[in-house]
């Protein structure tokens, strides 16, 4: 417990006083903010339980991004200006500076979530009233747990590619240049086999996009949309089972958590 | 009771050879030397010894400490610096050292403390991109004292300052060596070292070339410095010469070896060839003279820096 207290200290020293933190918390908050306050946003609703797809839909999707860009921002030059090595030699071993770099993404994502949610709620505290009968519903759950899966998903990627690439700008540019190419690489590739599509659907990218989106969480929501897609004669969206996509998603948290450990354990510093 | 031990360390990268069974022993008490041209290994064996570097083949014990485990115990006794000083560029000093000290367990108030020491309690406050590299190399050696480690370990610590500087780190490491505390040394400058140092070793292409006592490591033997009008016909004429071990050109004119210390012989011998030299003068051996014979380099020890620092 008392190496778990040191190494967070730690971390919350570099973090706080990192102006790259405040920059990259300060303009997710104020993306959030504006979406909350949009037409159509949180603020617009009645009152809880209806608001919680309005509050954590911005979130949502922008959350996870600004988390991994964060993970390489704080982790990654810890490489170049050899402060990772000099952590070891003043006395952490290559495992606990790593377990510090996990502490630092859990705390992270802690923050959005939090973040997320305060500035979200904040128009129904300063103005309560209305809602339904529950403050809060099942789905509305399901929808938050996809919010911390998706953070977890993005932030160990962050993780495990400043653990392999060591360097902020590359980190950065691999991190987006990936979804990027894997968009392209399997719209090109579905189109010729269309059989590949339900194994595409489980790819990094794609499984974030899916657990991300509302139609997921909300019958009604995805009851619409199909109304929609079906009245343009476009395909109608279904989804596996939820837990499956969220098993998928927390397993590729689990594997690249796992390759930014061995890279730790056996690269030299 | 010996503090650092290394049994036939080695590190092989995919294209080098870094450190090739490099076998090593510092007692307590100990200011050890350890030399090398640029590139000969010295810091990749301090990056193994401080757990960033995995060995290739080869064993070590840091306080008869030799498990990974133990090494960790072990290491906490230590407090070392590896090249140029790491730190965090936005933080101040004090912040650094705040980071420091949290990992090795140690209050505020050492923090403090280190900082007056090294003569950075006025700049605590600033952050370290503003520090000149003086400032950055004192800092690095307030951290390495933060947790009053028993052994020191400091890799190049006047790499790039100016004399003034170069004062300043000789005479910490000079305090911390009248404290009783273990140092290890690596650098190139091998004036610095031959007057702070007990031992020495010095390594070339990442072997140990030479071992022992500075005394021990400078030897017996006789230099002479030689100078006449024809430098070649004198540098071919003193290899040919019976008692000369080694010939090689200094500044001051071609350094012989002898094995024997007589000066006379030698100048007849010169005579007999035809060469009438215009300066024969007796030399003492410098740590530099045994660098050169040991490792067979010239010139690629950091001359400017010795110069500059000799001055």
């Amino acid at each position: 417990m008392r190496l778990l207290g040191v190494l967070g200290r730690v971390e919350a020293l570099k973090a706080v006083k990192r102006p790259a933190f405040w920059v990259t918390v300060g303009v997710f908050a104020a993306f959030t903010t504006i979406a909350n306050f949009a037409p159509g946003g949180g603020s617009e609703r009645a009152g809880f339980p209806d608001a919680w797809r309005g509050i954590i839909e911005p979130a949502i999707n922008l959350g996870p991004v600004f988390l991994a860009a964060l993970m390489i921002l704080l982790f990654a030059p810890e490489f170049r200006w050899r402060t990772a090595r000099q952590n070891v030699i003043d006395g952490l071993s290559k495992e606990q500076f790593y377990w510090a770099k996990v502490l630092l993404l859990a705390g992270l994502a802690a923050l959005f979530f939090v973040t997320s949610l305060v500035i979200g709620t904040l128009p129904f505290v300063l103005d309560p009233g209305g809602g339904g009968s529950a403050f809060i519903e099942p789905m509305d759950l399901n929808y938050m747990l996809g919010f911390v899966v998706a953070l977890l998903l993005w932030g160990t990627a962050g993780l495990m590619i400043s653990a392999l690439v060591r360097a902020a700008g590359a980190g950065l540019g691999l991190l987006f240049l990936y979804f990027i190419c894997e968009q392209i690489v399997t719209a090109l590739l579905s189109s010729r086999w269309s059989a590949l599509e339900r194994f595409f659907d489980y790819l990094p990218g794609q499984l974030f996009q899916t657990i991300t989106d509302s139609t997921l969480y909300y019958p009604e929501v995805l009851a619409r949309t199909n109304a929609a897609r079906a009245e343009r004669g476009q395909d109608l969206l279904v989804y596996p089972e939820l837990w499956i996509l969220l098993v998928a998603a927390a397993g590729y948290v689990v594997l690249f958590l796992g390759l930014a450990h061995v890279n730790m354990r056996r690269r030299d510093l | 009771m010996t503090v650092i031990e290394t049994a036939g360390l080695t590190k092989r990268f995919p294209a080098v050879l870094a450190v090739d069974r490099v076998s090593l022993t510092v007692e307590q008490g100990q200011v050890f030397g350890f030399l090398g041209p640029n590139g000969s290994g010295k810091t990749t064996t301090i990056g193994m010894l401080m757990g960033i570097i995995k060995p290739t083949a080869g064993s070590f014990r840091l306080f008869g400490a030799g498990a990974p485990r133990d090494l960790l115990a072990a290491r906490a006794r230590v407090g070392a610096t590896l090249e140029t000083p790491n730190f965090y560029p936005y933080l101040s000093g004090r912040d650094n050292l705040r980071i420091a000290a949290a990992i090795k367990g140690i209050g505020k108030a050492r923090i403090e403390e280190c900082l007056d020491i090294v003569g950075l309690s006025g700049r605590g406050k600033h952050r370290f991109r503003t520090y000149s590299l003086g400032m950055k190399q004192r800092l690095a050696l307030a951290a390495t004292m933060l947790n009053d480690p028993e052994l020191i370990v400091l890799d190049e610590p006047a790499n790039g300052l100016d004399p003034k500087g170069m004062k300043e780190v000789r005479d910490i490491i000079r305090l911390l060596a009248e404290r009783g505390k273990t140092i290890f040394l690596s650098s190139h400058l091998l004036w610095e070292v031959e007057r702070t140092c007990t031992h020495v070793s010095i390594v070339r292409k990442g072997r140990v070339v030479g071992t022992g006592t500075v005394a021990e490591i400078v030897g017996g033997e006789v230099t002479a410095v030689v100078r006449a009008e024809d430098g070649e016909r004198l540098r071919a004429a003193l290899e040919a010469f019976p008692e000369a071990t080694s010939v090689r050109a200094s500044d001051e004119g071609l350094v012989v070896a002898l094995a024997s210390d007589d000066l006379a012989a030698l100048n007849r011998y010169l005579t007999g060839q035809g060469i009438y030299v215009s300066h024969l003068a007796r030399r003492h051996r410098s740590l530099e003279d045994a660098f050169m014979d040991l490792t067979g380099e010239d010139g690629d020890v950091g001359q400017a820096s010795l110069t500059e620092f000799a001055s």
